[in-house]
């Protein structure tokens, strides 16, 4: 949004460094410490370095993000509502907090719809979550009466903590479920066997990979290696990424299940393998001729990859009796 | 644990509860309030562990509270789920005096209405008419129990998830799912399966 936003009786905008005094207050209120938790920050300067490193930065990257409330009659912060993003959730999610104070007069819902409304009609989004705590009913309720529904627990990777993972979807079509990105240096067997089997039913039948051993000769000569799995909230493999190290560059490969197809998700996975990598080098096929083994024939991903960034190397050619396929490459630098 | 002091709205919720069963009078129920203590407990709390001696019936006022045994291969199976407007105890160790093979843990911040044994004793000799109170309480909880024994031997997995979320909707969300397979007899994973196998139909 521009700075500023109104609705009915709220002022939605960004937070700034002068917001510090009310950060701090928001930020040590009892619901905010028993339901978001603890941040540690207990003086101005401490609030004001929260502000420069987490709402700064996200506005300046993404032109949206979580905003300062305020009442429109008497320009009081009450609060805080917006989007946030987790590096390893496949969408937005909304998050909101205000001072007990101006608890249960509706304020949450109208910020909220605010920032749904936004989410719909200016972002485009197809998709947001909501994480809360379990014992968090009034938020729950909240999410409830916006339209989210309950998909499960999550649990973010450096905390124990089970908590309620709630999806709302804004467009007519199917949206993928919740997803996380989950990152590990080596497969587990089982992690092998779900990959492998994603693998032999989208790409073409040329590279099918009948037995275990099949899958471990191609991962063998990999160096550095770092697989991306894509789970659901109960673990479910829907697809999967690795970067690894060949002639001193980075190479990629990536597959997503089927019905990830059209969701946005390898937009999601790619981006992630990207926020890693400065620079990318993959082997796609360019050509119609490839057939899948239910017979289906294998569409090229070229298009994805270029709406991607990526750049085709035309004359960097891969021919082989298995594959015949174009060398594309991402550069960091060059976006 | 610890004691707050006690307001008139401390009580409302437990004085509709028990008016509901048959009218009070409103000396009657200050009597009756008189004899609750009320507790207000961290989560993750054991209010009665294996081996004790469970002296009190708690009403939770505000909360969510897990009972559950640990089995003889060391998992913890949970007998019961209770939230505001239950009550929660070991009825064989409360009447008995023996020591109980549960144990009683909240999942949340809770406030509780605690009626002691000696604090019951007083309230039935008193007033009577709580008599006709707790027989219906014994005979829901037995209703209850029947019906989870039911279906403990008669449903399938998908059945007893469904059948779950109905009669107890909210506590889906309010407690990890690895206690809800816990309740319904599987493990997580298991559970996890069902629920995607029923978001798809």
């Amino acid at each position: 949004m521009n700075n500023t936003s109104s609705t009915e009786r709220l002022i939605l905008r960004k937070v700034t460094v002068e917001d510090a005094d009310f950060l701090l207050e928001l930020l040590n209120t009892p619901s905010w410490l028993e339901y978001i938790g603890d941040r540690n920050i207990h003086t101005l300067e401490a609030a004001a370095e929260y502000i420069i490193n987490g709402p700064l930065p996200f506005y300046a990257k993404h032109g949206f993000g979580s905003y300062c409330v305020e009442l429109r009659d008497s320009g009081t912060r009450i609060g805080m509502c917006g989007l946030y993003k987790r590096d390893n959730l496949n969408y937005y999610d909304l998050g909101f907090a205000l001072l007990p104070e101006y608890e249960g007069k509706g304020y949450a819902r109208e910020a909220c719809e605010f920032v749904l409304k936004e989410s719909r009609e200016v972002l485009k989004f197809q998709s947001l979550l909501a994480i809360t705590d379990k014992s968090n009913l009034r938020s729950i309720q909240l999410l409830e009466r916006l339209g989210f529904q309950w998909k499960g627990d999550f649990s973010f990777e450096n905390n124990p903590e089970i908590l309620n993972c709630f999806q709302l979807s804004l467009v007519e079509k199917t949206v993928a479920p919740p997803l996380t990105i989950v990152i590990t240096e080596e497969l587990t067997l089982e992690q092998k066997a779900t990959v492998r089997k994603i693998w032999n039913s989208v790409y073409p039948d040329s590279l099918v990979l009948p037995t275990a051993d099949d899958f471990d000769l191609y991962l063998e000569p990999l160096g550095k290696q770092r697989h991306y799995l894509l789970k659901d909230l109960s673990s479910e493999l829907l697809g999967w990424g690795i970067t690894f190290e060949r002639e001193n560059n980075r190479w990629f490969a990536m597959i997503l299940d089927d019905s990830m197809h059209r969701t946005g998700m390898g937009t999601v996975l790619l981006k992630r393998m990207q926020a890693d990598q400065p620079q990318l080098s993959g082997w796609v096929i360019d050509h119609k001729n490839a057939v899948r083994t239910d017979g289906k024939p294998y569409l090229s991903p070229v298009e994805f990859y270029l709406k991607n960034k990526f750049t085709l190397e035309s004359e960097t050619r891969l021919e082989l009796p298995t594959i015949s396929a174009v060398c594309i490459r991402y550069n960091h630098e060059n976006n | 644990m610890k004691t707050t002091s006690n307001s008139e709205e401390t009580f409302l919720a437990i004085n509709q509860h028990v008016s509901k069963t048959c009218p009070f009078t409103e000396a009657e129920l200050t009597l009756f309030n008189s004899l609750l203590e009320v507790r207000t407990v961290k989560k993750k709390t054991f209010l009665l562990q294996q081996g004790e001696v469970c002296d009190f019936e708690a009403y939770i006022n505000k909360g969510c509270i897990r009972s559950y045994y640990i089995n003889e291969n060391g998992f913890e199976v949970i007998l019961q789920f209770a939230v505001e407007d239950w009550w929660v105890s070991d009825i064989a160790s409360f009447h008995e005096q023996q020591p109980s093979n549960q144990f009683i843990e909240t999942l949340e911040d809770c406030e509780l209405l605690v009626l002691t044994g000696e604090a019951k004793e007083q309230l039935l000799q008193q007033i009577p008419k709580f008599e006709r109170l707790f027989r219906l309480m014994v005979q829901r909880n037995l209703a209850s129990l029947q019906h989870r024994l039911m279906n403990t031997i008669s449903m399938n997995a998908e059945e007893k998830y469904l059948d779950f979320s109905k009669r107890y909707p909210t506590i889906a969300q309010r407690v990890p799912q690895l206690h809800i397979a816990s309740f319904l007899g599987m493990s997580a994973e298991f559970l996890s399966k069902v629920r995607t196998r029923l978001a798809k139909k």
